[in-house]
């Protein structure tokens, strides 16, 4: 392509000169801005994508010495991580600055407060802004909450701590008889708060109050009743409420017994499973984020997932996964809002999960001396450690725990789901949701609405562009290539359109038709040449050669007619005048009226310009001599095409399907129009599909920016990226190899 | 038989049958998308269909949409009765009664036995109003200032539909023109007060000039609300007086009136004029009801107007790049480079494309020059609200 300049010597003023070089750079540059463009994209893709798969990260932000008394039961922090709190196992209440920013000097307590009566139990709920409930010996118990106040006097943020009694400040009565509380649970709803409660002789019992809206003055009255639990075998050495308040979990040692209480008249035990890793002793339970989860932990390091799964009709407690902790586990706290969770194992030893990724993101060393409590931040971006003698507070970089390799690309079993299935479920309209991302369906849908399109562009495609390359005149060439060409400048929006509004109900509608034109169109294309053959000559002799394509449009338009116009005939004779019918009821597959089928002939359409203009070059740049020259050897038309056109063509024609190929996965009006958009992954034809491409067209609007969900539709347009990069250049390759070649020959 | 097979004949002509396909289809496409579009302008004729629904007379007028065959028996399951004899499956219509503000629904199913009788009145006429879509109906009188005015109602009515529509443009013009400008003035004056409070420069003296500059382009307001307010009630002058499909008389103000056509009494030269009107229309105007009518002018203005944006930076590019492929670039390994990544410019998808302009336009250039340079506080990007 480029033109050596001759070299002659520059006769011309320097001014000349200096224009011809400014343009050489200039022109230089604007050709490269090229390759800077592709790779702008390619590189800014990458640059959202990559936080996503960055390691989790903890570091130490501060170090103060604070001794407070008493054994720490509940550990947190506000949400600007400001001031932390501690509740003890004997009453006590301490509130104590972490950051400069609360206005006291870091380490200093700021709110100390201590219960008078005797603490027996407590028991902590299930939430980001946690109550604590302290069972007292004479059978009453105190309900107390860690507060916040935010004011901003002159516009500056500050927070005042205080204790709060969200359920009264008179004790409540949970035991009758006046017996010290040993054991308790608790867990509240807005109209319902229950108690499990546990006496001295390791007798059961459920306290529940609950709550009725009075009309009149809109103020909420509380009833308390009491209700009695089956007998129970055995010490127990932990209880759970669910926060859903639907189950009460009761452990004792390695056994786990489950009750269902959401009939409080009748408590049922639902089951009762040995929990522990062979060979080793459970050292405690927790529950995830939703609650779904139960959490055991063991003294081998070992923290099993479990949650109850559909297997024959029954709910059953399952396990789920397991996790590797260093050391014996001693706490485990559930991130907020969230599934992961973080272990403190050992003596100082710190692990960050995620329990839907299946991961240990992190294990680390917390120091050297033995730490006796942590807590994550109400955003889980921080952490405080109690050690002996004082606290760390660290920073935590985990933005997006739930997101692996493996979680997007392979099965994950979701909770409540019978299975590890590929999931894509991006959002829902409850806070609880935990988004499911696996692209494999996506992927899958991309290639699934491909394949079915480069079925029916390939064939028609290419068998067109050997037609018009080689048989046809060049007179009807020049009209016909154009005309072909037109359907690749049509917006694809009006072929998606017409195709979801237009085609699918027909098709729906016509589906023996369909099946008909199939085996028609070319049975008649057939009969329609071998008629032809056997006309007199003196008509034969008349229509140049090459004309085929014209003589069969007529052909073509009947028999498509015919078929169509037959088909409710067809439908009424074999199918009962319901083939859809037929298809879900008796042949007992899906179908849906927007399916790969429509997908199908719709971008295959948009496709077979694409393929027909590249392989139609091919095949007409093959060099005459070679083609004459087998001619002249006294091969037919038909061998000389099969045996040294096609031949000679192949790397131009391989080149024009894989740029079919890039244009069909990349494709998103039609897709997204045509094809329903469910993320399913089945290979029937009657059924809907997702692509990448229509994900994050559909999504997009929606995502979070900087969010999880935000990074992987980046994600999937890279993907989309690397997929038709790779097609297009090879096609490319091959196209400028073959060009080489020609030019040789 | 057996020598044309061996010839490879019939493989020949399914090549040129793969072709034939493809005319078929590209040409089939941009006929059916044509046609589709094209027939929606044509003035169909308007029904006046006699209706007898057990036993329930009525009148129904409209234009008939679309008919589909129901199997009898399914109508029978769904609670109508028929007598013996009934054929096996029953015509349905589709009418576009149009009148939204006095039926439920502009559009009406009718089964064919339900209809008596069908005529096709000359006097029948479609009424383009600027609320609640078309009316169909009779036009049977013309009323100034509450009085019937006399004469031929067609030319008549021709006279004071451009008289409205002239006075109507007016109103536009002004509320856009004049009113428009002043509103941003007033805007203009409102952000200098925001700049120089934010300069703490807004003294007493400063103050006093800006209210004086209000109460300047308030008085010039009041002038013009005036005159405004003059258009509209010289608007309101006419109303127009139809018999509907019901028989009762509605009247309907001209001022609401965009065109008025009795699709029954026109010659196939006035269809195709009428058709050529109604494209021009939909071409050149604003879309009204939220856009179930009216035009698509400015969505085709957006196109056109974002094609030559975008042709004016692109092609100073695009031209550099063909002339450094074509005369400067060597042949050598990053010619072909660059050549692949021309070919993967045209093939990347064009939702990554989108993808990456929101992403790195919106989010990222979009939020640095947002942030800054504006007289407010600086702020959080106004692009974090998805969408």
């Amino acid at each position: 392509m480029s033109t050596q300049t001759p070299n002659l010597t520059m006769s011309g003023s320097a001014r000349r000169r200096i224009k011809d070089k400014l343009a050489s750079v200039g022109v230089t540059t604007g050709g490269i801005l090229v390759l800077v463009a592709l790779l702008l994209i390619f590189f800014y893709l990458l640059y959202v994508v990559k936080p996503v798969f960055e390691s989790a990260k903890v570091e130490p932000v501060s170090q103060f010495s604070l001794s407070l008394s008493g054994e720490p039961v509940l550990l947190g922090m506000d949400d600007q991580q400001d001031i932390g709190y501690r509740f003890s196992r004997q009453g006590g209440m301490d509130f104590f600055s972490i950051k400069p920013q609360s206005g006291y000097p870091v380490g200093q307590v700021i709110l100390h407060q201590q219960l008078d009566e005797a603490v027996t139990s407590v028991s902590i709920t299930a939430s980001a802004t946690p109550m604590v409930v302290f069972g007292l010996d004479n059978g009453t118990a105190r309900v107390v909450q860690p507060g916040f106040l935010i004011t901003y006097p002159n516009d500056k943020r500050t927070t005042q701590a205080v204790v709060k009694s969200p359920l009264g400040d008179e004790p409540l009565v949970l035991d009758e008889q006046g017996r010290a509380i040993t054991g308790l649970a608790f867990e509240a709803k807005s109209d319902k708060r229950l108690f499990a409660v546990q006496t001295v002789d390791d007798q059961l019992a459920l306290v529940a109050q609950e709550g009725e809206e009075n009309f009149l003055s809109g103020e909420v009255e509380w009833q308390t009743n009491h209700y009695s639990m089956p007998a129970m075998n055995g010490h127990i050495d932990q209880l759970l409420l669910t926060p859903d308040l639907r189950y009460l979990l009761v452990r004792g040692g390695n056994l786990l017994s489950v009750y269902n209480i959401s009939d409080l008249s009748n408590i049922k035990l639902r089951s009762a499973i040995e929990v522990n890793e062979p060979g080793a002793q459970v050292t405690g339970i927790s529950l995830l984020s939703g609650a779904s989860s139960i959490m055991v932990t063991n003294d081998n390091g070992v923290i099993s997932q479990w949650f109850e799964v559909v297997r024959n009709g029954q709910r059953e407690f399952t396990r789920i996964r397991d996790f590797q902790a260093e050391g014996s586990v001693r706490l485990l706290a559930a991130e907020h809002s969230r599934k992961g969770f973080v272990t403190l194992s050992g003596d100082h030893q710190l692990g960050l999960f995620h329990a839907t990724g299946e991961t240990r993101l992190l294990s680390q060393s917390l120091g050297d001396v033995a730490v006796t409590s942590l807590a994550l931040a109400p955003r889980n971006n921080g952490l405080l450690v109690e050690r002996q003698g004082g606290f760390d507070y660290y920073r935590v970089k985990n933005h997006h725990p739930e997101v692996t390799w493996s979680a997007l690309w392979s099965k994950v079993w979701y909770e409540g789901y019978p299975e590890p299935q590929f999931v894509w479920q991006s959002t829902s309209a409850s806070d609880d949701f935990e988004g499911k991302f696996s692209l494999v369906p996506l992927a899958f849908g991309t290639l699934k609405a491909a394949a079915y399109a480069m079925l029916f562009a390939v064939p028609i495609a290419l068998a067109g562009a050997i037609f018009a390359g080689y048989f046809m005149s060049a007179g009807m060439r020049k009209v016909v290539k154009p005309t072909v060409e037109i359907m690749a400048a049509l917006p694809t929006v009006i072929l998606g359109f017409l195709a979801g509004l237009w085609l699918a109900p027909f098709i729906e509608q016509h589906l023996p038709g369909v099946a008909l034109c199939l085996i028609l169109l070319p049975l008649s294309m057939l009969a329609a040449a071998f008629a032809w053959h056997q006309m007199p000559r003196r008509i034969k002799e008349r229509v140049p050669d090459g004309w085929q394509a014209l003589i069969l449009v007529p052909v073509v338009l009947l028999v498509g007619y015919g078929c169509f116009a037959f088909s409710p005939l067809l439908e009424d004779w074999f199918f009962n005048g319901n083939a859809r019918g037929f298809i879900t009821h008796d042949l007992g597959i899906r179908f849906d009226q927007r399916n790969a089928l429509i997908v199908g002939i719709a971008m295959g359409f948009a496709v077979i310009p694409t393929i027909f203009s590249i392989a139609e070059d091919a095949v007409f740049s093959v060099p005459k001599h070679l083609t004459q020259g087998s001619l002249a050897l006294g091969a037919t038309p038909w061998q000389t095409l099969s045996r040294v056109v096609i031949l000679t063509a192949s790397p131009g024609i391989f080149s024009a399907v894989m740029m079919g190929l890039g244009r069909a996965v990349g494709e998103t009006m039609i897709v997204l129009m045509a094809t329903g958009n469910t993320p399913v992954m089945d290979f029937s034809i009657f059924e809907g599909l997702r692509t990448l491409s229509a994900n994050i067209a559909v999504e997009m609007p929606e995502s979070e920016v900087g969010s999880s969900h935000y990074r992987i539709l980046f994600l999937a347009a890279f993907v989309l990226f690397i997929f038709t990069f790779i097609f297009n250049s090879v096609a490319e390759f091959v196209r400028q190899r073959l060009r080489d070649k020609y030019s040789s020959m | 038989m057996k020598k044309w097979i061996n010839s490879g004949s019939p493989w020949i002509w399914l090549t040129g049958g793969a072709v034939s396909l493809s005319l078929v289809a590209v040409i089939g496409l941009l006929v059916l998308i044509g046609w589709r579009g094209l027939v929606y302008f044509w003035p169909h004729t308007i029904y006046q269909w006699q209706l007898d629904e057990n036993g329930q007379q009525s009148v129904l007028i409209g234009e008939l949409n679309d008919s589909e065959p129901v199997p009898t028996a399914r109508l029978e399951a769904s609670g109508r009765q028929f007598p013996e004899g009934t054929p096996e499956v029953l015509e349905r219509y589709l009418v576009k009664t149009g009148n939204r503000e006095f039926v439920p629904l502009d559009f009406r199913w009718v089964l064919e036995t339900d209809i008596q009788g069908r005529e096709t009145p000359k006097d029948l006429a479609v009424i383009e109003r600027t609320t609640n879509g078309n009316f169909y109906g009779t036009v049977t009188q013309l009323l100034e200032q509450g009085q019937v005015v006399a004469g031929d109602l067609h030319s008549q009515l021709e006279a004071r539909l451009a008289r409205v529509q002239d006075l109507n443009d007016r109103t536009r013009d002004l509320q856009k023109g004049a009113i428009g400008a002043i509103n941003y003035q007033l805007e203009k004056l409102r952000l200098k007060e925001r700049r120089l409070e934010l300069d703490h420069a807004l003294t007493e003296a400063a103050k006093q000039e800006l209210a004086q500059a209000r109460q300047a382009l308030n008085d010039e307001y009041h002038l013009h609300e005036k005159e405004l307010f003059d258009l509209r009630a010289q608007a309101e002058r006419d109303t127009l007086v139809v018999k509907d499909m019901r028989g009762v008389e509605v009247q309907i103000p001209m001022a609401q009136v965009l065109d008025v056509a009795w699709p029954n009494d026109m010659s196939l030269l006035q269809k195709i004029g009428h058709w050529f009107h109604q494209i021009g229309k939909f071409v050149s105007d604003d879309p009204r009801e939220a856009n179930t009518e009216g035009g698509v002018f400015p969505a085709i203005f957006g196109t056109v107007f974002m094609v030559l944006l975008m042709t004016v930076i692109v092609t100073p590019l695009g031209v550099v790049a063909a002339v450094y492929l074509h005369e400067y670039a060597g042949k050598n390994a990053l010619t072909k480079i660059i050549r692949i990544a021309v070919i993967n410019l045209a093939g990347v998808p064009s939702i990554v494309y989108g993808v990456f302009g929101l992403g790195f336009f919106v989010y990222v250039l979009g939020g640095a020059s947002t942030s800054c340079s504006t007289p407010r506080p600086c702020r959080a990007p106004p692009s974090v609200h998805p969408g």
